[in-house]
């Protein structure tokens, strides 16, 4: 224990008993008050150097999300009035609630079904729902009968990563970043505001203004490394108004990615690939299906991920229209049978 | 990134949250607790130790904190009279945890949970929901649920309830939809896929379906039992994959943009050549399963051996060729 050499109490003790001490007065305690009477501030120490130790150590509960109030109170040795200090129980405690039976157990659920995804984000999620359901003075459905639901995101990302880039986003701290992009074996150094965070398909991502390339991008983060140090230079930035991470997680589909001209497509499936693809891609808006000829109409600006798609359905999936696309779909055909024979 | 060291805020934060659950952490064990405080076990009866140390003056002993382990490895505790009975305030990391995984489980979310979810919404205060909702809004980690959303449903209140399903499956390598009931134990999301497991009737086992393949399913009102002690998260750690025998060696090359894919696709295992094109050489299980991906990548992408797989990849192309000539 790296035991300050002021203090007999280990901190954590003298912080303790300090929060405790204040949440349970009533009226405001004077820093005489505190000095004497709470364990861990020394009394044979003159009133500046344990007034010091008062200070960093309100300073360390607010970090921990517990706000000692000053306000006016009477120093009861002299009868002056003095700066007095306390804890708001309304603050620190957490409101009573009353869950239903059924409640309790979908909240027990949701901690086991999610608190061992392994998603960095998650961590707490236990211990928030095991708080939670005891604020109503109940226990956690301990062993609900069995799990019906299970989701595994596998994220293989190191979570050390995830959390720095979520305090960084918090606290709106520019990121200096080594990326290596997708194709190369060499990483350049970036400045990155991140903006956003998502994990996707056992992937996370950060979206942020690149200073290198400029406007928003997206990073993949298994291929960033974070400089250590960059800490010191803290640029802060703003997130724009206008910034939407919904827009950048919106699903699309390969063929909605690229930069060619739009065309409509019209697409005819084999009955059993029809409402598979359905499954699949039902609910982009950019889609449509017609039950009737089995047909899919969407608007491609990526040929090749478009025919890339078709071609995994083999003879389930014909393209219809435009012409000119099934032309040159049916000479990638050509070539691939050329290329097996 | 190097390891936090622990300090006095940490170790404070740690003992003011065991303080805090203490009403409700009477009588658990030992080992569960530590997980979720994020200690270790040894750690954890440090903080019991430093726990125990504090108190409200005059630090007699029944104004100090009890916690004690018994002889079952359980953790009880006792907080001087009328302190910190309640839990302290979900912190904005808790909020944010809850947020998200209430969003996460929109594919599985009842009633029940919902409301739950809005009753701790409205008890929270104020100052940390407000950071706990603003932190949401750069986070996501949803599930994709494509089209699925009214299945999904079905699948997971039939599980729930214990009722049989009548379902239709595509089974790929046999080209069909076949017909059959199936006993649902629960839905996995792994990854990127929503699956099924379930007891099939018609094979008479336990099976892994994929939801994208379910052409429909329908609740029946037979109610059924699952086998005892089958718990879905062992099922996907230690069974799941398990039945895959990879027997069949596959030799595949790759040029252009696609030797780039398979690089990314097979870091281990992926060669590149001199030419800029890349080779690949792994086992296989079905040779049907690679058909599909080897189409997908075009004629970049070509068969090295086995010969069969040659022959399946062309076959399939001549047989998607003849609908536009």
């Amino acid at each position: 224990m790296s035991d300050k050499p002021e203090s007999k109490i280990p901190a954590p003790e003298r912080l303790l008993n300090l929060s405790v001490y204040l949440l349970e007065r009533k009226r405001p305690a004077s820093l005489r008050e505190i000095f004497s009477e709470v364990e861990g501030y020394d009394q044979s120490k003159d009133h500046d150097s344990n007034r010091r130790m008062f200070i960093r150590d309100r300073v360390t509960l607010r970090g921990l999300d517990i706000d000692t109030l000053m306000e006016k109170t009477t120093d009861p040795a002299t009868g002056a009035e003095t700066e007095g200090y306390r804890i708001d129980p309304a603050d620190f405690y957490m409101e009573r609630v009353t869950f239903s039976d059924a409640e309790v157990e979908a909240l027990s659920r949701l901690g086991n079904r999610l608190g061992k995804t392994g998603a960095a984000p998650l961590r707490e999620l236990e211990w928030a729902v095991a708080k939670a359901i005891s604020s109503g003075g109940r226990r956690s459905a301990a062993g609900a009968p069995f799990e019906t639901v299970l989701l595994n995101f596998e994220p293989g990302e190191d979570s050390a990563k995830v959390e720095a880039v979520q305090t960084a986003i918090s606290e709106r701290r520019g990121l200096e970043i080594k990326y290596r992009a997708s194709g190369t074996q060499k990483s350049s150094s970036r400045r990155v505001d991140p903006y956003g965070l998502f994990l996707r398909r056992g992937q996370w991502y950060v979206v942020g203004k690149c200073h290198l390339r400029g406007g928003a991008r997206m990073f993949r983060l298994d291929r960033l490394e974070i400089e250590d140090g960059a800490r010191s230079t803290a640029r802060r930035f703003d997130i724009p108004a206008d910034f939407s991470l919904e827009e950048y997680v919106k699903r699309r589909a390969p063929w909605e990615f690229g930069d060619e001209r739009p065309a409509d497509v019209s697409i005819r499936f084999h009955p059993d690939f029809f409402w598979q693809t359905r499954n699949a891609w039902g609910d982009l808006d950019s889609v449509s299906f017609d039950e009737n000829s089995r047909t899919m109409r969407l608007r491609s600006v990526n040929e090749q991920a478009l025919f890339g798609w078709l071609l995994g359905f083999a003879d389930g999936a014909e393209l219809l229209s435009p012409r000119p696309a099934r032309e040159r779909f049916a000479a990638v055909l050509k070539k691939i049978i050329e290329n097996a024979g | 990134m190097r390891k936090k060291k622990t300090t006095s805020a940490d170790k404070t934060k740690k003992a003011l949250e065991l303080a805090g659950k203490l009403p409700a952490l009477s009588g658990e064990e030992l080992p569960d607790v530590a997980r979720r405080l994020g200690v270790t076990e040894k750690e954890l009866i440090r903080l019991a130790e430093t726990l125990s140390m504090c108190g409200l003056p005059p630090y007699t002993p029944d104004a100090l904190f009890d916690v004690y382990i018994d002889e079952n490895n359980r953790i009880h505790a006792r907080s001087p009279v009328g302190l910190l009975e309640r839990p302290v305030q979900l912190s904005g990391t808790e909020g944010l945890a809850l947020l998200l995984a209430g969003r996460a489980s929109a594919g599985a979310r009842t009633p029940a949970l919902s409301s739950a979810l809005e009753k701790i919404r409205a008890a929270m205060n104020p100052a940390k929901l407000d950071a706990a909702d603003r932190a949401a809004k750069s986070l996501d980690i949803a599930p994709e649920t494509g089209g699925l959303d009214p299945l999904l449903d079905t699948i997971s209140a039939a599980a729930a309830d214990s009722v049989k399903l009548e379902m239709e499956y595509f089974t790929p390598s046999r080209g069909k939809v076949s017909a059959r009931v199936v006993r649902p134990y629960g839905l996995i999301y792994n990854v990127d896929r929503w699956l099924i497991v379930g007891w099939c009737e018609m094979r008479g086992e336990t099976r892994v379906f994929r939801a994208d393949r379910v052409k429909s399913a329908r609740a029946t009102v037979e109610i059924f039992e699952r086998p005892p002690g089958f718990d879905l998260e062992t099922f996907r750690r230690d069974e799941m994959f398990k039945h895959i025998e990879r027997t069949i060696p596959v030799r595949l090359r790759f040029s252009g943009g696609a030797a780039g894919w398979a690089c990314r696709r097979w870091p281990e295992r992926a060669r590149s050549d001199a030419d800029g094109s890349a080779s690949v050489e792994f086992r296989a299980d079905r040779l049907e399963n690679i058909v599909g991906m080897m189409l997908s990548l075009g004629p970049e992408a070509q068969v090295v051996s086995p010969p069969e797989l040659k022959t399946l990849v062309a076959s399939a192309a001549s047989a998607a060729l003849s609908l536009y000539v």
